[in-house]
């Protein structure tokens, strides 16, 4: 039988409490795993936030974000290892309803045409800035 | 004579009865539906907090306006950013 590959999203929340470093270990360590199981897309690492309520007397966390594709039994075994995991906090998978890469594709080609945008739009200006010297 | 005149006066009684006013709202249309959105991510918490009221109750379709769809992936969304934290379950 093929197998089925689909895309999901991660969320970990990470205790930060004994420091940054410490939570990177956690997110290298989980990292790890991902690559060894399943093809990463994307790792979207925000860092310390606040939490909106908080989980085991704890104010902020240490979040990060990771799009991978993978088998369908996958998700359940990181969502295992993560609870087991003392330093996570919180862990979150989710399966995304559209292709991850596609998507990711795409972001990028938007953000190039919005960066490609602003460049000619400074160019114009600057094009604009000549010709009112020259008409002084 | 007199008798028919009275039945006519109660017939008019409820015509001259005050009109109720009436106050057409605008029909509010679906924001995600107007902006053609396809997937209502939970990490967009900007976005989410408008759905929520102050005490962090999700919105009714009522007030905001949205349509079944997108108020299912409005639901779901938001019921992911509290189980990350990203959202309060109540706030007071």
């Amino acid at each position: 039988m093929e197998k089925i590959i689909s895309s999901y999203e991660c969320m970990f929340i990470i205790n930060c409490a004994s420091g940054d470093d410490a939570a990177k270990a956690t997110v290298e360590k989980f990292t790890s795993t991902i690559t060894a199981n399943a093809e990463i897309v994307e790792v979207a690492e925000w860092g310390r936030r606040r939490l909106a309520y908080p989980i085991d007397d704890m104010n902020e966390g240490y979040y990060i974000v990771v799009t991978f594709k993978s088998e369908g039994a996958f998700p359940a075994e990181l969502q295992r290892l993560a609870n087991i995991d003392e330093s996570v906090m919180r862990c979150m998978v989710i399966k995304l309803d559209y292709d991850a890469a596609e998507a990711a594709a795409k972001k990028a080609a938007a953000a190039e045409v919005a960066a490609a945008a602003v460049a000619e739009a400074v160019e114009a200006e600057a094009a604009e800035a000549v010709v009112e010297a020259d008409a002084e | 004579m007199l008798i028919m005149d009275n039945k006519v006066e109660n017939a008019a009684a409820p015509v001259a009865r005050a009109p109720r006013p009436v106050t057409r709202r605008r029909k509010k249309v679906c924001i995600f539906c107007a902006d053609k959105v396809e997937f209502i991510d939970y990490k967009d918490t900007a976005k989410l907090r408008k759905f929520i009221s102050e005490r962090g109750k999700i919105m009714p379709r009522r007030i905001s306006g949205t349509c079944a769809k997108h108020q299912r992936e409005v639901n779901t969304a938001i019921k992911r950013a509290r189980q990350v934290a990203l959202l309060p379950y109540v706030c007071d």
